[in-house]
């Protein structure tokens, strides 16, 4: 058996657990940028705002219904993924991160003592731990486990579990489900099923898996057999080796100067070597590239991006900033309306790689003393606190982020108030 | 009286982590106390049972005088214990987060005490809108700079 924990409305949710007054009042998230809103509460949904709604339509709304709007607090959801993560991790043993706010979960074996009981306990623990409140889906097959979880969702949001452990529930839940509420299962792909006669989740687990392959993709075809309740995708539980990280925002308005881009790509570049040095590695190249809205009709268009390798391995961000900015220089032409800019370190490895260069001379001990006694005055006093010229003050370029609440969990001067 | 129940400890500047090794130069005589050397006590440690669970919160306001929790002092709040009878705990009440003390009681029922007589005690009934959000575990004051203030 194969469980998947999911938050419920996990940006909303999150709003929550640190503002008391947010309870049973509609909750927004904007996306980066404000632009557009991502995420809603059960209030919020239910006024029918829809994730494709646009701004000014939101606006109104929110005057008329005193919604709560927030701009997207990643530093704050990614803290609580984490916790929750942890905590998951104490009830299961083999656990498969899936996104920021899912988890799989290995049942095996729980079917020999009272499963229920088992994973009801966990789902309420998980809750009041973290404050999040999670919902349970238990099935033969993550595709199932998947069905099984929206039904706790729908049906059983106060008990928040589902468990489909016999072939009646099965066909019951097949059969209450449309195909594009299957995991997996698109838009267009749901319009070509529906030219078919396949409507519902049991339409689908009926159609001959080679006639699925055949005419669609063996992507389809494990679907079947995963409604079936036949494994076809079995848990990852191996983390995916060290990748590359990388860092890329839009402007909060078009950029056609050097300074300023330069200024953003040297605090893009600030963020990815802070994490890098959480993750305890070294880059050995940096790329970066620019990129002009792609959107638009009437405006030139130009996408030029830049690799350049490190003299040593490193993870000291002033040597990674020098690297980007020579790089921004190589590729900016003026007379474009930038949108964006984006760094990626590439080439992680470990950080006693221990890999040095006969040409250079290089005081690592120095950087590191440099640069964990800077990383150590901003986790205490606040990011930027101690920054890089090259960061500036400025900050035109910064992404609008007008409803922007506390960093709760990660910075000592938000933590919540207590009376 | 209630402040029995507080210990405070006065909190010393420190790097909170000791080097594993003493020596670094290879070619010497190595430190005789590298072999006895243990890993740093940390203030985590001590403080923190469940750190996913675990969250600070900052005290605004005077109601816990009397069992010398003040203004600015740092809480150390546990999502995961299970509130019992004369906890300190966190608790949403209004829109905001206040901390009480929890009074489980035949006869009286359910009350949130605060630690100062101008604060009235709060009776909790159906019609409450309450909810206990964490148990408070720890609390670090900074003594150094209060120390002034104390008639001694």
């Amino acid at each position: 058996m194969i469980g998947i924990i999911d938050c419920n409305n996990f940006y909303a949710s999150c709003e929550r657990v640190f503002n008391p007054a947010l309870r049973d009042v509609p909750v927004i998230i904007y996306s980066n940028n404000d632009g557009a809103v991502i995420a809603r509460s059960e209030e919020a949904k239910a006024l029918g705002i829809g994730m494709a709604v646009p701004m000014f339509e939101v606006k109104r709304l929110i005057k008329l219904h005193n919604i709560q709007g927030f701009s997207s607090n990643y530093t704050l959801y990614g803290d609580m993924s984490k916790r929750i993560k942890t905590i998951i991790r104490t009830f299961f043993k083999n656990v498969e991160d899936y996104s920021i706010d899912e988890s799989f979960v290995d049942c095996k074996g729980l079917e020999y003592r009272n499963c229920f009981d088992y994973i009801k306990t966990a789902r309420d623990k998980i809750t009041t731990w973290s404050g999040v409140p999670v919902s349970i889906g238990v099935a033969e097959t993550k595709t199932l486990a998947k069905l099984a979880n929206r039904i706790a969702k729908k049906q059983y949001r106060s008990i928040g579990v589902y468990i489909i452990d016999s072939e009646e529930k099965r066909l019951a839940a097949l059969k209450s489900t449309a195909i594009n509420d299957v995991w997996g299962i698109g838009g267009r792909i749901t319009k070509r099923l529906n030219t078919k006669g396949i409507y519902t989740a049991y339409d689908l687990s009926l159609i001959d898996p080679d006639w699925a392959k055949a005419n669609f993709s063996v992507v389809l075809q494990r679907t079947v057999y995963e409604l079936r309740g036949v494994l076809c995708i079995p848990l990852e539980l191996i983390p995916p080796g060290k990748q590359n990280i990388a860092s890329q925002k839009s402007f909060g308005i078009y950029q056609t100067e050097f300074e300023p881009m330069a200024e953003a790509l040297a605090n893009y570049t600030a963020r990815v070597a802070e994490k890098l040095r959480r993750q305890h590695c070294v880059a050995g190249g940096i790329e970066i590239w620019l990129g002009t809205n792609n959107f638009s009709k009437t405006d030139k268009q130009y996408f030029p991006s830049i690799h350049t390798v490190c003299d040593v391995p490193t993870d000291y961000t002033p040597y990674l900033i020098k690297r980007a900015i020579i790089g921004l220089k190589k590729i900016y032409r003026k007379g474009y309306l930038y949108k964006r800019v984006g760094v990626m370190l590439t080439d992680v490895r470990n950080a006693n790689d221990g890999t040095l260069n006969m040409f250079s001379f290089h005081n690592r001990q120095k950087e590191i003393t440099v640069i964990r006694q800077i990383d150590r005055i901003n986790r205490l006093n606040g990011r930027d606190t101690v920054r890089f010229a090259q960061q500036g003050f400025t900050a035109d370029w910064r992404m609008k982020q007008e409803s922007l609440s506390g960093f709760f969990t990660t910075r000592l001067s938000d933590i919540i108030e207590i009376k | 009286m209630q402040s029995a129940n507080i210990k405070i400890f006065k909190v010393l500047k420190s790097n909170t982590e000791l080097p594993l090794f003493l020596s670094t130069i290879q070619a010497g005589f190595p430190s005789p106390a590298d072999d006895y050397l243990e890993d740093a006590i940390s203030l985590d440690d001590i403080c923190i049972n469940n750190a996913a669970s675990t969250f600070l919160g900052r005290v605004k306001g005077q109601s816990l005088k009397d069992i010398c929790i003040y203004e600015g002092d740092i809480v150390v709040i546990d999502k995961s214990l299970q509130p019992e009878h004369r906890d300190l705990v966190i608790c949403a009440i209004d829109g905001e987060f206040n901390a009480k003390m929890l009074h489980l009681d035949a006869l009286q029922g359910i009350r949130l005490l605060s630690a100062n007589p101008s604060f009235q005690p709060i009776i909790i009934n159906e019609l409450t809108d309450f909810r206990i959000w964490g148990v408070v575990t720890y609390i670090i004051q900074n003594i150094k700079n209060r120390s002034h203030d104390w008639h001694y």
